[in-house]
């Protein structure tokens, strides 16, 4: 089992860095090129228009609103990371830690949070671009895996609390 | 909110999603089966705007290929799905921990496996047809599935421990 345990801790640290990379280099290119058109349209916009006009607020939100999605990948990144506390523990012996138990529900609220904030921002983005937004599709990719693995870490937290305390009533008896 | 109230939505949830794989790939195994045997205009628009008709229409066994691996994944996830559902109709709250959600833990970690390599393999293929000019407009993504598979073989291997401590605990009482 501990053999298992390193290859994930293995897989799990190179799943997080390359996602970190992935996450910078198109933050990287985000911000050069929406940036760039950004001070571009602002080279040429009217400075005597009212800021709640649709073109000013339509840049600021959209530039505002793609910077979001970038901060919400990152949590979703730091999200992953708690796993590495987790197999650590286990590789320790202690299965049922209140540590792990803190750290699967941290893991839940995260995948949960993550897929709500991203639908909203993905439909204020198609919004402000006046493009359409199919709330199902959009829902299926996050759906079909983090809201049903976010719920499943809860469970698995409840889990292991009873387990928990299952072992020290064990422990007591002895 | 509470374990019971979870493990109600999950169950929704499981449901929802295991009805929805279900549509999807009876769908796509019909349009191909139509465009095998009955209008090979069917490969133009297979499922969701699907379209493999230039892929049809360079070699019929290239074709087939990429369609048994499509159909293939989609039946591996509803079975998934099948196997959570599984798990809900054994889990009692107050015992969680048995030895047959444990087999069914391992079960669903084996197959998030299987699904993992054989996107893998699909990755690839998708890869060569990209060489000879056909870009398939469908994505495998393999990493989810493999590190699930990994989580939950760990996960189901600490359910085993839960198992031996309840069962200690029981002969105590």
């Amino acid at each position: 089992m501990k053999d298992n345990i390193n290859i994930l801790t293995i897989v799990t640290w190179v799943l997080l860095l390359s996602s970190v990379a992935v996450l910078l280099n198109d933050f990287r290119e985000f911000d050069f090129k929406q940036f760039e058109n950004f001070q571009n349209w602002a080279k040429t916009a009217d400075g005597n228009e009212s800021w709640f006009t649709s073109k000013n607020a339509i840049q600021w939100s959209y530039y505002a609103l793609s910077a979001g999605l970038f901060f919400w990948r990152g949590y979703l990144i730091y999200g992953f990371s708690y796993f590495l506390f987790i197999l650590k523990e286990i590789e320790n012996g202690n299965y049922f830690s209140d540590t792990n138990i803190k750290h699967f529900k941290k893991i839940g609220n995260i995948f949960i949070w993550y897929t709500v904030n991203v639908l909203v921002l993905r439909f204020l983005l198609a919004a402000t671009r006046e493009s359409t937004f199919n709330f199902f599709n959009e829902l299926k990719a996050e759906f079909t895996f983090l809201i049903p693995a976010g719920l499943a870490f809860y469970i698995f937290a409840e889990m292991f609390k009873r387990a928990k305390k299952a072992e020290d009533e064990n422990e007591l008896t002895i | 909110m509470n374990t019971k109230q979870v493990l109600s939505v999950m169950k929704v949830v499981s449901w929802v999603i295991f009805i929805g794989l279900c549509i999807n790939t009876g769908a796509i195994i019909i349009s191909f089966l139509v465009s095998l045997f009955v209008n090979p205009e069917a490969a133009s628009d297979l499922y969701i705007n699907l379209n493999m008709s230039k892929l049809y229409e360079y070699n019929l066994w290239y074709y087939i290929s990429m369609m048994s691996l499509i159909i293939a994944l989609l039946a591996l996830k509803a079975y998934i799905f099948f196997l959570v559902i599984k798990i809900f109709s054994k889990i009692h709250v107050n015992n969680p921990f048995s030895s047959n959600v444990a087999a069914l833990v391992y079960k669903i970690s084996y197959v998030a496996l299987s699904i993992g390599v054989m996107s893998i393999i699909a990755s690839s293929y998708k890869m060569w047809l990209v060489k000879k000019d056909f870009i398939t407009p469908i994505s495998f993504g393999s990493q989810e599935f493999l590190f699930m598979a990994g989580i939950l073989f760990v996960v189901a291997f600490i359910f085993k421990r839960g198992v031996e401590i309840q069962n200690e605990n029981e002969l105590t009482i």
